[in-house]
């Protein structure tokens, strides 16, 4: 046996000697009627619903276990899991709402948005305060005004 | 004295009282006691080390960057062990300071789990230990962020483990008076800078400053309408500042591991051991972030459960890894002469070998209860000779439980620590 053979050996040994397998299961979360929301998702949920909210599929099981890996092996969970919104945004595989799809009609975009992310409709204070502000933000993208939804205090219940 | 010069000397005997010290180095802190120095790096040597082939050289020497000695090793193994480069010291590692050989895992099972958290918490374990939650007791990280005036910052506390699975948890206890909120930052390097994680989260949103600005006031107009309070699930917090710096120490790593840089940093004649990846990251973090407290762990050593001969070749390699790891904190100008490094394994493992034989016929090593050389392990504290005592062996009677009041004594918050931990620090090393 080489001694290059000897060393992968060891390296492959070393990364499976004592190392308990864990398994998790995110399981599934079902939204209160009305939008209501009362219960923090943990974060591995909160990971693939929002994996879910943005692709509308499960999140496959390799795109889950690099999430969950990278989760566990960093102790700051809050920036992970932004990172993780952040990386989920800049996906190619992503598609997006154009600037001018939101444009040509705001008010349809916005209530897609809150349905999408709040699993509810706007108030009607809500959909006027979101139209103005597209009006006076018309670079706002859809990836930007995502990534606002996502990171918001409710985004994190169910 | 007039009421001008009463004032004026009020004033400064105020200020004496109020102004945090001003360390030669520039930076601040409030003294809530006298530190020996401003950095320790504690290198866990884990995954179960005999005192036999290390420190007392039964196979020779397999750690000649770490320790004095001239001595062959065995030959019948020696074909096992993996070239490393020439020693980036210029003398071994033990001449920097004090190399305890009789050190005790006293109490609980030699098990590695608990003996990380003996060492990391200064605490004794025992079988009802759980492995499925953060230990009971603070740990050396929670005490060194609560004790001292200011409450020091999660980004100058680092525990930097093997892997992601229950070590990563070590990173702070469930006690009621400390726990997540006095946590270390915790990164298992390994796993977090493999390419899989770096190629998909190493991208950020930019916005301007005046996008920014618009999307934390949307951000704030959401938050209005709903009335929970979000707290934290789980995880240490770093203040937003902070965690920009972590980011982008994150981002630097991740754009090596996409661009293929980070295959052999070292330049390994047969590429890098996993141990010495996590000494690699280690250096990447104490270069950017210079952190006051770091601990470090290996554990490529527990192979030796079905191997002996690549045991014998993996504490050759971290020998090295270490070695390396002290070299460069030399050249960090705030870190060199400002730092104590301690090196020790958490357990050691049988005198009495199992059934398993290796290609050399050589019979592989566990670690178990009933066997007292599994509760034998050596220390070795290296640091500036102004603070440690240089180029010295003592054989005194002492325990790993020991690290933890020797870390709080170092950095100068020893004796605000409330409770009883059984250890003593290792006053011997010191000058």
């Amino acid at each position: 046996m080489s001694i290059r053979s000897i060393w992968f050996s060891i390296s492959f040994y070393v990364l499976c000697a004592c190392q308990p397998e864990v398994t998790y299961d995110v399981g599934t979360i079902t939204p209160g009627t009305e939008g209501e929301k009362t219960e923090l998702k943990d974060d591995l949920q909160f990971m693939s619903i929002a994996y879910r909210d943005l692709y509308d599929e499960e999140v496959p099981p390799s795109v889950l276990k690099t999430m969950r890996k990278a989760y566990l092996s960093f102790g700051d969970k809050e920036l992970i899991v932004d990172e993780v919104v952040q990386s989920l945004l800049l996906s190619p595989d992503l598609e997006l709402p154009t600037q001018q799809s939101i444009a040509s009609d705001p008010a349809a975009f916005i209530a897609e948005t809150y349905k999408k992310f709040l699993l509810r409709n706007p108030t009607s204070f809500e959909s006027e305060f979101w139209k103005t502000q597209l009006d006076q933000h018309p670079d706002l993208t859809a990836q930007e005004i995502y990534y606002t939804f996502m990171t918001c205090q409710e985004y994190k219940y169910y | 004295m007039d009421r001008r010069s009463f004032i004026k000397k009020t004033a400064f005997g105020a200020a004496s009282l109020a102004v945090p010290t001003i360390l030669p180095s520039g930076r601040l802190f409030a003294q809530t006691g006298t530190r020996r120095a401003n950095h320790v790096v504690f290198c866990m040597f884990a995954g179960g080390v005999r005192n036999l082939e290390s420190v007392f050289m039964n196979e020779g020497n397999l750690m000649p960057n770490m320790l004095k000695g001239t001595s062959s090793i065995s030959t019948d193994i020696s074909n096992s062990i993996v070239p490393t480069p020439s020693s980036p010291l210029t003398k071994t590692l033990q001449e920097y300071g004090t190399t305890f050989t009789n050190i005790k895992f006293k109490e609980g099972p030699p098990g590695h789990y608990n003996g990380h958290t003996s060492a990391i918490t200064g605490q004794h374990t025992n079988e009802n230990l759980s492995l499925r939650y953060n230990p009971p007791f603070p740990t050396v990280f929670e005490m060194y962020r609560k004790h001292n005036s200011p409450v020091h910052a999660a980004k100058n506390a680092w525990w930097i483990s093997h892997n992601y699975g229950l070590y990563s948890m070590l990173n702070h206890s469930t006690h009621q008076d400390y726990g997540v909120k006095y946590a270390a930052n915790q990164i298992a390097a390994n796993a977090f800078f493999q390419s899989d994680i770096s190629s998909s989260l190493r991208h950020e949103l930019e916005f301007n400053s005046q996008k920014e600005s618009v999307i934390r006031d949307l951000q704030a107009y959401l938050d209005s309408n709903f009335s929970s309070t979000y707290s934290l699930n789980s995880g240490v917090t770093n203040s937003t500042q902070d965690r920009q710096e972590i980011v982008a120490w994150l981002k630097g790593i991740q754009d090596k591991v996409v661009a293929g840089q980070l295959l052999n940093p070292w330049g390994m004649p047969y590429g890098m051991s996993a141990d010495q990846y996590s000494l690699f990251f280690t250096e990447e973090l104490l270069k950017t972030l210079k952190p006051e407290l770091t601990v470090v762990n290996l554990f490529d050593v527990d192979v030796a459960h079905d191997n002996f001969s690549w045991y014998a070749n993996a504490l050759h390699q971290a020998d090295y890894g270490v070695a390396r790891l002290w070299n460069t904190i030399q050249s960090i100008p705030e870190m060199k002469d400002d730092t104590v490094m301690i090196v020790m394994p958490e357990i050691g493992r049988n005198e009495v070998a199992n059934t398993l034989i290796d290609q050399n016929g050589r019979a592989a090593l566990d670690h178990t209860g009933g066997d007292p050389m599994a509760r034998d392990v050596f220390c070795m504290v290296v640091g500036p000779p102004n603070v440690v005592s240089q180029d010295k062996i003592d054989t005194t009677l002492g325990a790993t439980v020991d690290v933890v009041p020797t870390i709080a004594d170092i950095l100068g918050f020893g004796s605000e620590i409330p409770l009883n931990l059984p250890g003593s620090v290792l006053q011997n090393a010191f000058i």
